[in-house]
């Protein structure tokens, strides 16, 4: 498959603390990426990394070139959003449009007349005027008008309710993911995004902890529901992760075969706020 | 080289600053109008419309006009670059400019570009507009027996004021760059601060100098500098140009005088040799050298934007 983004090495420091440690991952055209991790974890700044916002150390090709040397070159083939606050707020609905129109070669104007078309976004309408969710669906609606190979969204439901966020994502899904698309995305609302993705990538303190397809993450991990008579015998597999939950045991396992397992209790793929939580506090 | 999306950042700082640009002076002219001719309505322009004729009076009001939109201007522009440099921050804005296919350096050379070129275009403009609205205000208070002059006159006049002064005007802020690079330079690091900044770190300067010289009545390089940047646009020479001091040696603008009813006119008539004048005394090696430090200001600037500002 071919390989749109290589990392190698990636290390940041800010002053003396080390946000990033060696990190190397690749990024695979036509899948989606979740990238996860706490606050602070360094997902940002992997992020900007990519995008050439930041300086770092290591190797990083997007696209076949540096981000950080070429990045508004680079920006004719990535869309991002990091935060939909961002919209230049002086400005109307239609002339931000026809701004876009102007500046990216690869934007497509009439796209996002049909995406906002359901809306209740007025094209009149100052963009200081509307509120976080429309800004939210504007944002959206502009990136997904850009013919871009690569889609970034950094915590791109931040501060939104339920409903926006669903909304967001169904857009998403709805009108962007065909054609073999690509994008990373970094969420805290991680159940929101399962069904979303290809591959999962688990930041932890500046460290990649996890970094597999989909698939692999249910061949590879288990969940175990068990009583207390059996917990004894199940702690001998070796669980990464271990919790009580009204009266039973929840254990989180990694390679261990689920026929064994299920001489213990009930047997489950883990969700993966379930396996990010484990893996947390490995 | 995308001239489309140049524009584009162009409109966009018009439109971010709209209200320096067009309310204010639209307002201001509006003012002036509305006064002007309820003055004239109220108290009557009798002994003025019998001593000078409409065609001066005409070219007064532009004359005016320019200068007190020049001082506009120069005001609008320092507030500009102070703002405009460190403006695409706001609410987290650079993340949304930094998506888009277009670099630091560009952005910022067009806000220089559009404080440089545009923004005055748009204030002469308003020059423009304020001498219709006198051109108005003039048919209300003259007749014909005390010379209404052609609306094609009043206009030819207004072109050919418009031109020499404008080349002037020009050059003088091209003069002024590095003062409003430097604003904008600032502005980057600093954002509003970039206001005082513009002016303390120069006389934190020229402190420094004074202590370290051990010499209280020494003069500043630093202050000496400054301002020959503020006064020589022109070189020494210029005062004593005789062949154009005598040629000019007739003019006088003191127009309560019977012989100088014409003033202005003669004024209009010799603008082409006085700006010819001006242009032949310009310091044009300081000025270019002036504008190498204003792109080193923004490249400076543009470097520390793409390096460390990421929101």
């Amino acid at each position: 498959m071919e390989q749109l983004i290589t990392v190698n090495g990636l290390s940041k420091s800010f002053g003396k603390e080390q946000v990033l440690k060696d990190i190397s991952f690749s990024i695979e055209k036509g899948k989606i990426y979740g990238l996860i991790g706490h606050n602070g974890a360094g997902k940002t700044t992997i992020l900007n990394s990519i995008l050439g916002l930041i300086d770092y150390e290591g190797e990083i090709s997007v696209l076949g070139k540096s981000p950080y040397d070429e990045r508004y070159k680079l920006m004719e083939d990535i869309a991002f959003i990091s935060d939909v606050a961002s919209l230049p707020r002086f400005l109307k609905v239609k002339q931000l449009i026809k701004m876009m129109s102007d500046i990216h070669p690869k934007y497509n104007e009439e796209k996002t007349h049909e995406y906002l078309q359901n809306s209740n976004i007025k094209l009149q309408a100052k963009i200081k005027s509307l509120s976080k969710g429309m800004l939210a669906q504007l944002h959206l609606a502009l990136v997904m008008s850009i013919d871009a190979k690569i889609l970034v969204l950094d915590e791109p439901t931040l501060g939104l309710d339920i409903i926006n966020r669903k909304n967001f994502f169904k857009q998403l899904i709805d009108d962007y993911m065909h054609d073999g698309r690509t994008i990373i995305i970094t969420t805290h609302q991680v159940d929101e995004i399962e069904f979303l993705l290809s591959d999962l990538m688990f930041v932890r303190a500046g460290e990649l902890i996890l970094n597999c397809p989909m698939d692999e993450v249910s061949e590879r991990y288990a969940q175990l529901l068990t009583n207390e008579e059996n917990a004894a015998a199940a702690r001998e597999l070796k669980p990464i992760y271990e919790d009580k939950q009204f009266g039973q045991t929840v254990m989180v396992f990694d390679k261990v075969d689920a026929e064994k397992l299920a001489a213990y209790g009930q047997v489950s793929i883990p969700n993966i706020s379930d396996l990010f939580v484990a893996l947390m506090q490995q | 080289m995308n001239i489309k999306a140049d524009i584009a950042i162009v409109k966009k700082e018009l439109i971010e600053h709209k209200g320096s640009l067009f309310t204010a002076p639209a307002i201001l002219v509006a003012l002036f109008f509305v006064l002007v001719t309820f003055q004239t309505l109220l108290l009557g322009f009798e002994d003025f419309n019998h001593v000078v004729p409409f065609h001066e009076v005409f070219i007064m009001a532009f004359v005016a006009s320019m200068a007190f939109f020049s001082i506009y201007m120069l005001i609008t522009l320092f507030f500009y670059y102070a703002d405009a440099f460190s403006a695409d921050r706001k609410n987290n804005g650079l993340l949304f400019w930094k998506s888009l296919p277009i670099s630091d350096l560009r952005i910022l050379l067009l806000k220089l570009l559009t404080g440089t070129l545009v923004i005055p275009l748009i204030i002469l403009c308003w020059v423009v507009v304020s001498s219709v609205a006198s051109y108005f205000i003039g048919l209300i208070n003259y007749n014909e027996f005390s010379g209404v002059i052609a609306p094609w006159t009043a206009l030819s006049t207004l072109l050919q004021l418009f031109a020499y002064l404008a080349v002037a005007l020009v050059i003088v802020l091209l003069w002024l760059a590095p003062f409003y690079a430097w604003v904008a330079m600032l502005s980057v690091f600093f954002k509003k601060w970039a206001i005082a900044l513009a002016f303390v770190i120069p006389l934190v300067l020229i402190a420094v100098e004074e202590i370290f010289s051990f010499d209280a009545f020494q003069t500043s390089f630093v202050a000496d500098f400054i301002s020959q940047r503020f006064k020589g646009i022109v070189d020494h020479s210029i005062a004593s140009d005789a062949a154009f001091n005598s040629r000019m040696s007739d003019m006088d603008f003191e127009f309560d005088s019977d012989n100088d009813l014409r003033g202005a006119v003669i004024f209009l008539e010799r603008l082409p040799d006085m700006l010819w004048h001006f242009i032949s005394h310009v310091r044009w090696i300081s000025l270019l050298g002036g504008l190498a430090v204003s792109g080193l200001f923004v490249y400076i600037g543009s470097e520390y934007r793409r390096r460390f500002i990421q929101g």
